[in-house]
């Protein structure tokens, strides 16, 4: 417990690494047939623990913050006023495919984002399956049972 | 979550302008033999301008094929001229199915980015329900 739960930071990183990817991935499906429209996605999960996006660095810190912190949905709103919190769009990359490049510059390849969308709900269950026996370890520490 | 929703609402975009594609398409093939038809063309266009659904789709404006209309020979016809031609429509039956083909295919596509999303979301759900 004297841990400060870094697995329990580093799985919920990754639920919302996998849910920012979705996300990001079922826009690139709706717009495939969309001229000039290129797909995006995140930057693995791997690269971005411990990288700049989390505080101080290391695999001690915490992993939500500016890569994938919750934005504002109005300026006004507190608590969601962190320094140097973006969108995930700023940190998601153009997929660059030249096998997938149609003449209106669309480069959207709906096999590629179907594995992608696979890898993205793969890790999402991942995480989900470390917090919740995590949370039954926790559970049990503190004489609750399951 | 929000990225969840936002997926959700992504997919759903989609499969609405390709249900409108695909409305589109078959009207063109219904009227395939019809005297004077232009076939319609349905253009995408990524709704960038609406935060809330931030790069969702939607079917743009539907225009009218330009090309000229086939010359049909066929004398006996109510609308034919004095050479015995009238106008037909400029429909390509080939066209109109790999269209509708596509259609299909980015509707499925749409559809199981929908699923697997929505999955996500009650498996989360499910971890507050414990």
């Amino acid at each position: 417990m004297a841990a400060d739960l870094t697995i329990l930071n580093m799985a919920k990183g990754l639920a919302a690494h996998a849910s920012s990817r979705q996300g990001l991935i079922a826009e690139n499906v709706a717009n495939a047939d969309t001229r000039s429209f290129r797909a995006r996605d995140l930057k693995p999960f791997a690269e971005v623990y411990g990288g700049p996006g989390a505080v101080r660095g290391g695999p001690g810190a915490p992993v939500v913050s500016a890569s994938f912190a919750p934005s504002a949905a109005r300026p006004g709103h507190a608590g969601f006023e962190t320094p140097g919190a973006t969108r995930i769009a700023a940190t998601a990359y153009e997929i660059t495919r030249i096998d997938a490049a149609s003449p209106n510059g669309n480069n959207v390849s709906l096999e590629d984002q179907m594995v992608r969308g696979g890898r993205a709900m793969a890790d999402h269950q991942l995480a989900l399956g470390v917090l919740r026996k995590s949370m039954d370890l926790i559970r049990m520490a503190i004489g609750r049972g399951r | 979550m929000s990225d969840l929703l936002q997926g959700l609402s992504a997919a759903s975009s989609g499969m609405n302008a390709q249900s409108t594609r695909l409305r589109i398409v078959s009207e063109n093939i219904a009227n395939a033999d019809t005297p004077g038809f232009r076939r319609k063309l349905v253009s995408f266009e990524a709704m960038v301008d609406r935060p809330e659904d931030a790069r969702a789709v939607a079917a743009n404006r539907v225009s009218l094929d330009q090309r000229p209309l086939e010359r049909v020979y066929d004398p006996a016809h109510p609308l034919a001229d004095d050479e015995g031609y009238h106008d037909g429509s400029n429909v390509e039956m080939m066209i109109e199915i790999a269209d509708a083909r596509e259609a299909q295919r980015s509707y499925e596509a749409n559809l199981r980015m929908f699923d697997q999303t929505r999955r996500m979301m009650s498996s989360l759900l499910d971890l507050l329900n414990r």
